[in-house]
């Protein structure tokens, strides 16, 4: 079976500094993958280079294949229908994902349509849009669907970034730290509603974070990346049970000095 | 959310008061504007009475040097003022929104040249572009509006470069991209909304800017000849006389004042209009 993403010897660098060096990693159809490391171990970057969005200027080698196509030589049409369809991202920052311009149905809307459009599907854009409202847990959907991005919380706001993913219908979700802008009880809301949500679909996850709990807690595999390089791979409990590299070991201790830390002060 | 948005969430609650003050400037001029298509107390072109009279109950602001009624030709220079004032921005909002965009998505040297060449087409005063081109086409309306539209467009283009590309690194362009829009749709959908609000302020002021810069044309005498006088042909006759017949001066000055004021006043007021995050929460 052909994976729906597999990078081969990726390799960023802007100017002559490398951002990301020879890294490989593969994510089968239903796979859940995890990608953690610390801030510009080069995570995000990573996620962009996987649907081909890599920010200009920087200079990309090795290869990325989306469902066996080369994006990092393709040009934009091949990418817009590669896109959504194989593959859609969540963003970190729930407020600056959404137009503030735009009414929140509309703007799942518009992804509804596109896609809608796509696949050549007839359908009802304005119940399609509820209903995926619904799927993602938003109580009101009506309100919500009539209020600006400004007008409705942190939570809801990445809540409805979720569902205009999933109006993409993609095999493939890529959750870039979708939980680290939100509050504690917030972020296992919106943590449980993603898991369900793959679980249901089946599609597959990429989950970017920083924060080795919550990779764990969502993830069969995982990648654990430092200065753009990998440390180490494999299954979370392996990983993450007994670690092999010093810096795994190191990211391992330091979650359980905070959990006991808090613990102790409990 | 910046700290000026949570300053003044409630501001725009009550009907605001620089928006009214505004409408009424600006729609005096338009009524009097299109009353000047049906109906003007006077034949613009008949002498009407003496010549040079002071204003009386028959002549509310006097008549010219040859005798027409000078509220007439006031009333008629409202039309002249509106019709510069939109054909200007028609002309150099599309030009400028056109280039602007492009500039937005131009890399490398491309985008440095445009930005260049805009910097230095900015460089020269808006009335010196309108000259140069008034001159090479012959002084009459069109060519007037066409000039000031074009003297426009560079401000244009390069408020909306900058606006663009404010709006082309955002997440949500990113996201929209991630869902598969193609460019055409982003800008549409995404890029022209937001900076709309920018933009219509933006051409509300360059209204007003058009229609002094026309005034300074015609006040040059590179404006519409008459009976089309704008107030800037009527304010260059006036010099002749202006110690003799001061409200032949003080008239035409009065009314660029005050529909100039009162564009301006409508731009402020529509600012908190168009931009729904300046509405109050629900």
């Amino acid at each position: 079976m052909t994976p729906l993403l597999s990078i081969e010897g990726l390799t960023i660098r802007a100017g002559a500094r490398p951002l990301i060096s020879d890294l490989a990693l593969t994510v089968e159809p239903g796979q859940r993958l995890g990608l953690i490391g610390e801030s510009g171990s080069g995570k995000s970057l990573t996620a962009l280079a996987a649907i081909g969005l890599l920010p200009r200027g920087l200079a990309a080698g090795g290869s990325v294949r989306l469902s066996g196509t080369d994006v990092l030589p393709a040009g934009d049409r091949v990418l817009s229908r590669l896109r959504g369809a194989v593959a859609a991202t969540v963003f970190q920052e729930p407020l600056t994902a959404l137009d503030p311009l735009m009414r929140v149905g509309r703007q799942v809307g518009e992804v509804v349509r596109r896609q809608a459009g796509r696949d050549g599907r007839r359908i009802e854009v304005g119940r399609e849009v509820r209903g995926l409202l619904e799927q993602v847990a938003l109580e009101e959907p009506d309100r919500i669907a009539s209020a600006f991005p400004h007008q409705i919380s942190g939570g809801q706001r990445q809540r409805v970034a979720i569902a205009m993913a999933l109006a993409c219908r993609p095999q493939l979700l890529i959750a870039d730290e979708p939980t680290t802008a939100l509050d504690v009880t917030t972020q296992a809301a919106v943590l449980k509603l993603l898991d369900g949500l793959v679980r249901d679909r089946g599609m597959a996850l990429l989950f970017i974070s920083h924060d080795l709990p919550v990779v764990a807690g969502v993830v069969d595999d995982v990648v654990v990346m430092r200065q753009g390089r990998t440390v180490e791979s494999g299954p979370v409990a392996r990983v993450f049970g007994a670690p092999e590299a010093d810096y795994t070991r190191d990211l391992v201790a330091a979650a359980r000095a905070f959990d006991a830390g808090i613990e102790a002060a409990a | 959310m910046t700290p000026v948005a949570e300053a003044g969430p409630s501001r725009p609650d009550r009907p605001s008061l620089t928006l009214a003050a505004g409408l009424l400037l600006v729609g005096l001029h338009v009524l009097v504007a299109l009353l000047t298509l049906v109906w003007t107390p006077y034949d613009p072109t008949a002498l009407a009475g003496m010549r040079l009279e002071p204003p009386s109950l028959l002549h509310w602001a006097g008549t010219d040097r040859l005798g027409r009624d000078f509220f007439t030709a006031i009333m008629i220079g409202s039309r002249i003022a509106l019709l510069v004032g939109l054909g200007a921005i028609a002309i150099g909002g599309a030009i400028g929104v056109i280039l602007g965009l492009l500039a937005a998505f131009a890399q490398r040297f491309a985008d440095d040249a445009l930005a260049a060449a805009l910097d230095i087409l900015i460089a020269f005063p808006t009335l010196l572009i309108a000259m140069l081109v008034v001159a090479a086409s012959g002084a009459s309306l069109g060519s007037s509006v066409l000039a000031l539209g074009i003297a426009l467009s560079a401000v244009v283009a390069r408020l909306t470069r900058i606006l663009a590309k404010r709006v082309l690194v955002m997440d949500f362009i990113t996201a929209a991209r991630t869902s598969g829009a193609t460019w055409p749709a982003i800008v549409v959908e995404h890029v022209l909304p937001n900076i709309w609000p920018t933009l219509a302020i933006n051409f509300a002021l360059q209204f007003g800017i058009a229609v002094v810069a026309e005034a300074s044309l015609s006040y040059l005498g590179l404006g519409a000849p008459p009976p089309n006088a704008s107030w800037g042909s009527l304010l260059q006759e006036a010099q002749g006389t202006v110690y003799t017949a001061p409200i032949a001066a003080i008239a035409p000055g009065l009314a660029l004042v005050s529909l100039v004021i009162g564009v301006n006043l409508l731009a402020d007021g529509l600012r908190d209009v168009v931009d729904p995050t300046r509405r109050a929460a629900r």
